[in-house]
């Protein structure tokens, strides 16, 4: 903080307002002696409160503050767009009169030859500002047109006798001038601070091209307050605007000038924030883009289904990731089929988002799960006294998925008798709650998913096989893990990493004999097992990597009798497959001929699978008597 | 073609003649308004807009706007007045008679004399009636450039030095010299400042009508009332 010298002897007290509305003990004060002040020139309440917790010492409410809020430079406040002093006195008395607890000056304009002086000063202070400073002033005019205004008894004159009312009315006096005979005429009327102003001040996107550097405002300055203090050592002195953008520069004309403060304006508010603004935005656009190239990252890693939840790189998943994305914004019934534990949820779930249904509900039943004589009703709902026990209505999960998604899972599961009601609903659109009459046009998408034969069902007359023409016009079949083994490491990893997010702990690493473990067990349980199994031994296991030895006692019987170094080694997080002398030709013989299956036996994809080039697998094809 | 004209701040029933009406300058002198009306004086565009809708729906009745109002841009405040029906306009108050350091900090903030004209065109392309008004022989070339053909002369501001007012007298009669020059079909106006007193008639002899001021200063209204 810059301090003030006192080389002109005299220690100039406190200047003090006395708003009318204030007591003794309340009364504001600027410029305690001897200590540099600061006054923020501003237009809002957000700013005059920020300033005043960096330290302001004074508010100025100027229309020029709240033009720069509004987003233009402050020098259109010298045009006739607003009724000066009622636009100041709107905002400065909602968002700052005892908002903050420093002293308050109203700009007051005298410009206009309407305005009744006495009575502006006298609501100036019924409003309870602890001053006023003239602004917008005629200092801000060029010579010629002042000394027409002046002839025509417009302008200086009448900010002096403004000064002069509000220093006879107990308020704060300060004002703004120019030049030594300016201060000297507000000296004279009372004002107990004074403030050279240079102009408009420089800087910024919109700001004023520079028309004076700081040696001159300094030497400026320093004249103008020798003149003043000659007159009245006890007035505050101050500058303003012009070239002083900084605080280096604000330091430079203060010490030449020998000044009690500065009055910061678009220092304060426009260039900081235009400042900031752009730094800020500029910065929020890097993380977005950033944001957007982590996201592209992931899926690489992770695959195409990773915004559904759905992991997985290998040509299984793929595909399935492919079917979801071609089958989700149709309104046709899709079947899921799959083993227990493949993710059919998920998958119906992927075929919600991805439609243009995904806001409005996602209702999920499973079928196996609801006692049999309460199937009806879950489904369709029941109006009140439908049953015994039904002592109110219920909606049903056909009406709570209304233009959403109703998943029926373990359909195959569904009694006969529900099948013809679930036909007949799905035909029609319609439903009626049980011990109702009354019909409700729905708009539902159905999708189901069975681990059973359907189709078989319906040949034993299990399942009604018009029900199973109607549920599966379209049908999603979801891949065993046995059938994406190239995806146990990336899914592994995965649920450790979730495991880890969920515990707060950094997630444990697999090993590569591990791997080959998971790699080669059959997985009956699918996906969910290799959750189960994944995140049991991220508790069991003390350290930070989960051994082959760790995951044996989950892996059962088949493991333990497992010579891991029979298995093909499988580099985890590459996914590739690499010969080792340890590897038995009949294993890797069974381990390309799978992938061929898998691949139709179409080459190059087989390769691209097995992470292998096309000339090693021919190799191996001869090497194994392949054809 | 527009003949003889006044400055009023509401419209009024005067005989014949068109109207400029600027509610902003109600209670000014032309001198106060050349010195004063295009400073932080009122809300012009707000008071004319206020008082829209007398002007509406009448022909020889122009609105005086700032055409470059900051906080209203041109599409706006035209579509404003274009809805109480107000058929004409005029650039009053203008920032035409600012000069030097605020004129050069009003331009860098966008706000300056070629922003009343591009305002002013756009009018005349909605279909409105535009006076616009000129006061340096520059302003009356950029006017003719842009197409308006209705001007009017204004004197500049002049002290109280008679060779001061002999001076400016002469730039507006050169200033509508230019116009007939540029644009020998366009209708010159020439505003009869009351200051000036005869020293204007070469102007007015040059012109093809006059605008008087027709406003009553505060004093003597207060003083009729």
């Amino acid at each position: 903080m810059m301090k003030r010298s006192n080389d002109d002897g005299a220690a100039r007290e406190e200047a003090t307002a006395s708003a009318p509305k204030r007591s003794a003990q309340e009364r504001p004060t600027i410029g305690a002696a001897g200590r540099f002040a600061i006054g923020a020139a501003i237009g809002a309440g957000l700013v005059a409160r920020s300033a005043v917790r960096g330290g302001a010492d004074f508010i100025l409410a100027l229309s020029a503050g709240r033009v720069r809020v509004m987003g233009a430079p402050s020098v259109v406040s010298m045009l006739p767009i607003h009724q000066t002093n009622a636009f100041v006195a709107e905002f400065a008395r909602a968002e700052i009169l005892g908002r903050v607890d420093v002293p308050v000056l109203f700009g007051a304009s005298t410009l206009d030859p309407r305005t009744d002086i006495p009575e502006l000063v006298r609501q100036i202070a019924s409003w309870g500002f602890d001053g006023v400073i003239n602004f917008p002033s005629v200092i801000l005019l060029d010579g010629d047109r002042r000394a027409r205004m002046a002839r025509a008894g417009l302008g200086w004159q009448r900010e002096v006798e403004l000064i002069s009312a509000a220093k006879d009315a107990g308020l704060l006096a300060a004002a703004y001038v120019r030049t030594g005979q300016e201060a000297a005429d507000m000296v004279a009327a009372g004002s107990r601070l004074v403030c050279v102003n240079f102009g408009w001040t420089a800087g910024g996107f919109a700001g004023e091209p520079a028309t004076q550097d700081t040696a001159g405002a300094a030497a400026e300055a320093k004249a103008v307050f020798r003149q003043v203090r000659r007159l009245n050592p006890k007035t505050l002195c101050f500058v303003e605007g012009g070239p002083i953008v900084t605080p280096q520069a604000a330091a430079e004309v203060c010490q030449a000038g020998n000044a009690d403060g500065y009055i910061a304006s678009s220092t304060l508010d426009r260039i900081p924030l235009e400042t900031a603004v752009v730094d800020t935005a500029a910065a929020f656009k890097a993380v977005a883009g950033l944001t957007r190239k982590v996201e592209a990252l992931k899926t690489a890693m992770l695959g195409d289904g990773r915004r559904f939840g759905l992991y997985g790189r290998s040509a299984a998943m793929t595909q399935l990731v492919r079917m979801i994305e071609r089958l989700a914004d149709s309104d046709l019934t899709v079947l899921i089929r799959g083993a227990s534990g493949t993710g059919k949820e998920l998958v119906a779930q992927a075929l919600h988002r991805g439609s243009r249904r995904r806001d409005c509900p996602f209702v999920a039943v499973n079928c196996a799960a609801i006692p049999r004589d309460l199937m009806e009703s879950e489904l369709f709902g029941f109006e009140r006294g439908a049953f015994t026990g039904a002592s109110r209505a219920r909606v049903g999960r056909f009406e709570e998925a209304n233009n959403g998604t109703l998943f029926l899972d373990e359909i195959g599961d569904l009694d006969l008798s529900l099948q013809g009601k679930l036909l007949r609903v799905l035909e029609s659109g319609v439903i009626e709650r049980l011990g109702s009459n009354q019909a409700h046009q729905l708009n539902v998408r159905v999708l189901c998913a069975t681990h059973r034969d359907l189709r078989a069902m319906s040949a034993d007359g299990r399942f009604r096989e018009d029900l199973f023409f109607r549920l599966s016009q379209l049908e999603i079949r979801v891949p065993a893990l046995s059938e994406r083994i190239d995806d146990i490491p990336l899914l592994a990893q995965n649920f450790l990493a979730d495991f880890a997010t969920r515990h707060s702990a950094s997630p444990k690493v697999i090993d590569n004999i591990a791997y080959q473990l998971l790699i080669g067990h059959s997985w009956p349980g699918n996906v969910r097992e290799l959750r189960n199994v994944v995140q049991q031994a991220a508790i069991l296991t003390d350290g930070e990597v989960i051994g082959a030895a760790d995951l044996v006692p989950l892996l059962g019987e088949r493991a333990a009798a497992r010579d891991v170094t029979q298995l093909p080694i499988r580099v985890a997080n590459a996914g590739t497959i690499a010969d080792t002398s340890a590897v038995t030709a009949e294993t890797e013989r069974d381990w390309i001929l799978e992938a061929l299956r898998r691949n139709r036996f179409r080459r190059g994809a087989t390769a691209q699978e097995l992470g292998l080039s096309r000339k090693t697998l021919y190799n191996k094809l001869r090497q194994y008597g392949i054809e | 073609m527009l003949k003889n004209g006044e400055i009023v701040d509401r419209v009024t029933r005067s005989a014949g003649g068109f109207q400029i009406v600027c509610p902003h300058f109600a209670g000014l002198s032309a001198e106060e308004a050349d010195l004063v009306g295009c400073l932080p004086t009122g809300d012009a565009n707000g008071a004319l807009l206020a008082a829209a809708g007398s002007l509406g729906g009448k022909d020889g009745v122009f609105a005086g706007i700032l055409a470059a109002d900051p906080f209203r841009p041109a599409p706006m405040l035209l579509g404003l007045i274009k809805e109480a029906g107000i058929r004409g306009v005029t650039n009053l108050p203008t920032v035409a008679g600012i000069t030097d350091g605020l004129a050069e900090a009003l331009s860098h903030a966008g706000v300056d004399y070629a922003a009343e004209l591009e305002t002013l065109a756009m009018a005349a392309e909605q279909g409105l009636d535009v006076i616009a008004v000129v006061r340096t022989v520059a302003q009356a070339r950029e006017a003719t450039a842009a197409g308006l053909r209705q001007l009017l002369a204004y004197p500049p501001f002049a002290g109280d030095d008679p060779s001061d007012r002999t001076r400016s007298a002469a730039i507006t009669l050169d200033t509508a010299q230019v116009i007939r020059d540029a644009a020998p079909e366009a209708t010159i106006l020439a505003f009869r400042h009351p200051a000036y007193g005869s020293i204007l008639a070469p102007l007015i002899a040059a012109s093809d009508g006059v605008v008087d001021w027709s406003i009553t200063r505060r004093e003597m209204r207060d003083r009729a009332g």
